[in-house]
């Protein structure tokens, strides 16, 4: 079923802002949206328009199936799995991570239109380490975020929270 | 441009999801957008397994203020509540006891001697049990609150 490495099958990506990206087929199954587009038309040759992903993050998200082609696909009790809040991100994603805060958001959107969820287990992490630890207006300084609440607010949300605080 | 603002919000429930409560908390009272959007991950567990922490009163009263919200608790782990035994320390042995029996009974602590329990209309007693602070009471209107119950 699946083609040697000798002659590893390749597909063709458009990119929204047009350029041809042709990577081998294994890796781009890793998004579950071309897998399934690929089994649905069949591989005819065709390039396949991505027309949510400009070349840049295609390229970024692309390097990163590259590097996880033979991880296993994801399990069922995955989603279980995520409930345990752990933030671990193995080292060569942080690294992979360790982009501006742009690109950051371009890629979780990629990945989740791509449907290629390990990808964006590892973009929503990345976000919430950076919010760990931080106070509300910490937290607004560093993703650009303008307070909207009027003191009154501010009062209730704290009153309303209050039995999830640790006293 | 994208920035976290611009993220879904499916996609920032995904974030909150490996937040610690303490993150949540300050998550909130960053701006509107974030706290509506994270709520559903605040809500979706309560624990007061630790002595003296997340009481019941206030989640309670929030969930009865604000009814929408209890559809986002998925799961619920309560301590040993204060039961009974604290208004009468031999309720465990008089349970096998019918009420109208000779010792005083608990309730009598609570309501008129000259009444019998059985009188007593029982979502008067419900709400005597919720003044005092006894953990039953509470956990049928956080149970009853829940969705799909």
């Amino acid at each position: 079923m699946a083609a040697t490495s000798a002659d590893a099958k390749k597909v063709t990506l458009t990119t929204s802002d047009n350029a041809d990206l042709t990577v081998e087929r294994e890796v781009a199954e890793r998004s579950i949206l071309i897998k399934n587009l690929l089994e649905d038309i069949g591989d005819n040759g065709d390039a396949i328009p991505i027309p949510n992903v400009n070349e840049a993050v295609m390229k970024k998200v692309l390097e990163w199936c590259e590097q996880h082609r033979k991880d296993p696909p994801a399990s069922q009790d995955d989603d279980a799995d995520s409930r345990k809040k752990s933030t671990d991100i193995d080292e060569w994603d942080q690294k992979f991570m360790q982009v501006d805060q742009e690109m950051l958001f371009e890629i979780i959107l990629a990945a989740n239109y791509l449907d290629i969820k390990a990808l964006l287990d590892v973009g929503c992490k990345t976000v919430a380490n950076m919010i760990k630890g931080k106070s509300p207006d910490e937290i607004r300084k560093t993703f650009n975020i303008q307070n909207d609440f009027t003191p009154e607010e501010e009062d209730q949300i704290r009153r309303e929270n209050e039995w999830a605080e640790d006293r | 441009m994208a920035e976290l603002l611009n993220l879904s919000a499916e996609l920032l429930l995904h974030v909150a999801a490996f937040l610690p409560r303490v993150d949540l908390l300050n998550v909130a009272l960053t701006c509107k957008q974030l706290c509506y959007t994270t709520k559903p991950e605040l809500y979706r567990e309560y624990i007061n397994s630790n002595l003296g922490r997340s009481p019941f009163v206030p989640f309670l009263r929030v969930l009865l203020e604000r009814t929408e919200l209890a559809k986002y608790v998925q799961r619920l782990d309560i301590r040993q509540w204060h039961t009974m035994s604290i208004l009468d320390p031999d309720f465990h042995h008089c349970e096998s006891r019918s009420d109208e029996s000779e010792e005083t009974p608990w309730h009598q602590n609570t309501f008129d001697l000259e009444i019998k329990t059985c009188d007593i209309p029982s979502d008067r007693k419900f709400c005597q049990l919720l003044c005092f602070g006894i953990g039953e009471p509470f956990l049928v209107i956080l149970v009853a609150l829940l969705p799909d119950v």
